[in-house]
């Protein structure tokens, strides 16, 4: 129901194809992990209402397609998001070199409190690691961002992630530092729309 | 409408004529020569580039469209966005229209139709497991139900094997028809079947949209009035002509047997039947001319809907530009007009994209049950939303089932309404109806029925008005140096004197 959660934030999860971001959305919404996950054309989405110091908060996630040349089409979703999944695959080291453009679009297309998370997927192929733990920690400490690894297979880490970047959100909402009224926040708070008499400037017609 | 002939309905022919052998493996494309399609195009998901285009077939069409056009095709031969299911197999089955600028064969202002079959089929031999292609088949004629049944069995055949036999073989029986005509009733033999259809009685003509183009006045002022979009319309039907051409009446439609173009190819009440107390409304906006975007969940309801919109006013035939489906990786999307235009889109991400456009139509899953309390939404309260917030109250909660994303049922209008009407004569439908179908084209028939009538009793002062001995359009048209004004101060007065 729309009115058992207060607030709504946007994330949206980017990366190269292949890296599971899907996945790791499908893990989350439904606790599932699918075998064989067909590829993302366009965009997806996922809800999930989620409790965060006793308040309902519903994530609306926008899962994006990997494809490089839809980078200018992806450019657009980022508007708005008040987190940003940025995934790579811990076996595939070209997928955490293209990091560094990936972060590039995340933080010129998002607002200074966007939580960025970076997110290594696939820690049960760990035996066929191509990445470090300590070098991706250290990428994601000269950049400023929270760093796990996860397995959308096993299901690993993978609510805790979603869970950790909503709770920073959060803070920076309590803390002052994000407006959630504010539309580039890519956080709504779902009060207007329970008590929508408030925001009555234009009358409509209805019908 | 009820006719002896349904619109596109199927006999099985015996014996049939045998298809030809899938022996010979050289065989060489063939052309449609009687323009009932233009070609075929199997498109496919490629893991590294995205939507591509495999072949056309024939293959010669590739040098007929540009890149940019190929890549346009390419693009709405695939969902964009909503669901993706995890099935063994899934069929998509919609139709897109798309501009035929890049097309070097095409004249100005052309537009292609695009039938898609898209399917998802497990496969686990590949890469992530799914074989993700489409089957296009793009035509210039609007013969909807026709040319959906028609790709949908070639896309059956042809995914069997993937076989481009399939292909040649539909070519060549295809080419045995007749050449299609407006207004005429075809048997057309198909893969051992007979092929019942009815074309539609006018095909807008692309000299008449250049002709109503070459007046931009009368362009600009589609939008805020009624009348002048209607004064438009009759010159379109008079086509240049100063003459009486008398108004065909729906009653004498009926009794021909005649069918309007899009309008007898849908099911209104089908697709509508959420929005049943909006369709005056909409009949209003699609009249004037008014943006209006549809979104749906899935490219098949989305255009289906877009051309129910666009037949709403029928007899008159929409002047504007339509897009049964589009994507934002279309070459058009940044520059898509802010009137004259109704889209269908699958992609949420449009709702903020066209903020300027002051209506949108959302239909999600058919859920009759959900309707009646959807529907007396106050629409007021929406109209305040900031777009952040509009898209909130557009899209709705989890589904736990799958990642679908569902549209709460809703239409969102800032105009103002002129028209009030009822439906009347509809029949009540349940979920659990037995006799499902048959209440629903009786209701489609009742609203088509009605809609007609309206429109028609919209045209009716200007029908008179032109048939009249002592005024003809003649009356209102000044010779300037170079060309004929039409004066549509004097028609206003006209009329008003006539009729107010």
């Amino acid at each position: 129901m729309s009115g058992a959660h207060e607030y709504i934030f946007k994330y949206i999860i980017i990366g190269d194809m292949g890296v599971g971001k899907s996945c790791l959305l499908h893990q989350f919404t439904d606790q599932k992990f699918m075998t064989d996950c067909p590829h993302t054309i366009g965009v997806e989405f996922g809800t999930r209402v989620i409790e965060i110091a006793n308040k309902h908060i519903k994530l609306q996630i926008w899962d994006t397609a990997g494809q490089e040349r839809f980078r200018a089409v992806t450019r657009s979703y980022y508007r708005g998001a008040a987190g940003a999944l940025m995934v790579y695959d811990i076996t595939r080291r070209q997928t955490f070199h293209h990091l560094a453009s990936w972060l590039t679009d995340a933080r010129n297309l998002t607002n200074p409190h966007t939580i960025i998370m970076l997110i290594g997927n696939k820690l049960d192929l760990a035996e066929q690691r191509e990445v470090s733990f300590e070098e991706a920690s250290r990428f994601a400490q000269e950049n400023g961002l929270i760093y796990m690894e996860t397995s959308a297979k096993t299901g690993e880490n993978v609510e805790r992630s979603f869970i950790e970047t909503a709770t920073k959100i959060y803070q920076n909402i309590e803390s002052g530092v994000l407006d959630p009224n504010s539309v580039e926040s890519g956080i709504q708070v779902t009060t207007t729309l329970i008590e929508p008499a408030r925001e009555q400037q234009q009358s409509g017609c209805s019908c | 409408m009820s006719t002896p002939s349904s619109p596109c309905s199927t006999s099985p022919v015996t014996p049939c004529s045998p298809i030809s052998s899938n022996n010979s493996s050289f065989l060489e494309d063939v052309e449609c020569i009687n323009n009932w399609i233009d070609c075929f195009a199997i498109c496919s998901f490629d893991i590294e580039l995205g939507q591509k285009i495999d072949f056309f077939y024939p293959s010669t069409y590739s040098e007929r469209v540009d890149k940019i056009q190929q890549s346009n095709i390419a693009y709405l031969a695939f969902p964009d966005g909503g669901t993706q299911p995890t099935k063994n197999i899934t069929n998509f089955n919609y139709a897109f229209r798309l501009k035929d600028e890049h097309n070097v064969a095409a004249s100005e202002n052309e537009f292609v139709f695009g039938h898609v079959v898209y399917r998802q089929k497990k496969d686990s031999s590949v890469h992530r497991g799914y074989v993700m292609k489409s089957l296009v088949l793009l035509t210039r004629h609007p013969y909807i139900k026709l040319h959906r049944y028609l790709v949908q069995r070639i896309s059956d055949a042809y995914f069997i094997e993937e076989n481009i036999n399939v292909l040649h073989d539909v070519m060549t029986q295809i080419n045995k028809w007749p050449y299609p005509k407006t207004d005429f009733q075809f048997a057309l033999p198909f893969q051992g079947h007979r092929v019942s259809y009815r074309t539609p009685s006018y095909t807008p003509h692309p000299s008449i949209v250049r002709f109503l183009n070459s007046t931009p006045e009368a362009a600009n002022s589609i939008k805020t009035n009624i009348y002048k979009k209607s004064k438009v319309d009759i010159k379109k039907d008079v086509n240049g002509r100063v003459s009486s051409v008398a108004p065909v009446t729906p009653l004498k439609e009926r009794l021909l047997g005649r069918k309007y173009v899009l309008q007898h190819e849908l099911n209104f009440y089908r697709h509508f039947k959420s929005h049943l107390s909006h369709l005056h409304h909409m009949w209003e906006l699609v009249l004037s001319g008014e943006p209006i975007l549809v979104l749906s969940p899935t490219a098949g309801e989305c255009s289906s809907a877009v051309m129910a919109l666009v037949s709403l006013i029928a007899p008159i035939p929409y002047k504007g530009d339509y897009r049964p489906y589009f994507t934002v990786h279309n070459s058009e999307f940044r520059s898509l007009p802010n009137s004259n235009i109704i889209i269908g889109v699958t992609n949420p991400f449009f709702v903020k994209a066209l903020q300027s456009w002051d209506n949108v139509l959302a239909l999600g899953k058919s859920k009759p049950k959900k309707s009646p309390q959807l529907l007396s939404n106050p629409l007021e309260n929406l109209l305040a939303l900031s777009p952040s917030k509009l898209q909130q109250a557009l899209t709705s909660g989890p589904s736990r089932e799958s990642l679908t994303w569902e549209f709460k049922e809703c239409f969102i209008t800032k105009s103002k309404t002129i028209v009030k009407g009822t439906l009347e004569g509809l029949v009540d439908l349940n979920d659990d109806d037995k006799n499902r179908e048959g209440a629903e084209t009786l209701n489609n028939d009742q609203i088509k029925r009605h809609f007609e009538e309206l429109t028609e009793s919209f045209l009716l002062p200007l029908h008179m008005c032109f048939d009249s001995l002592v005024c003809s359009l003649k009356t209102f048209i000044v010779r300037s140096e170079h060309e004929k004004v039409f004066k549509k101060e004097r028609f206003y007065e006209y009329s008003k004197k006539k009729w107010l």
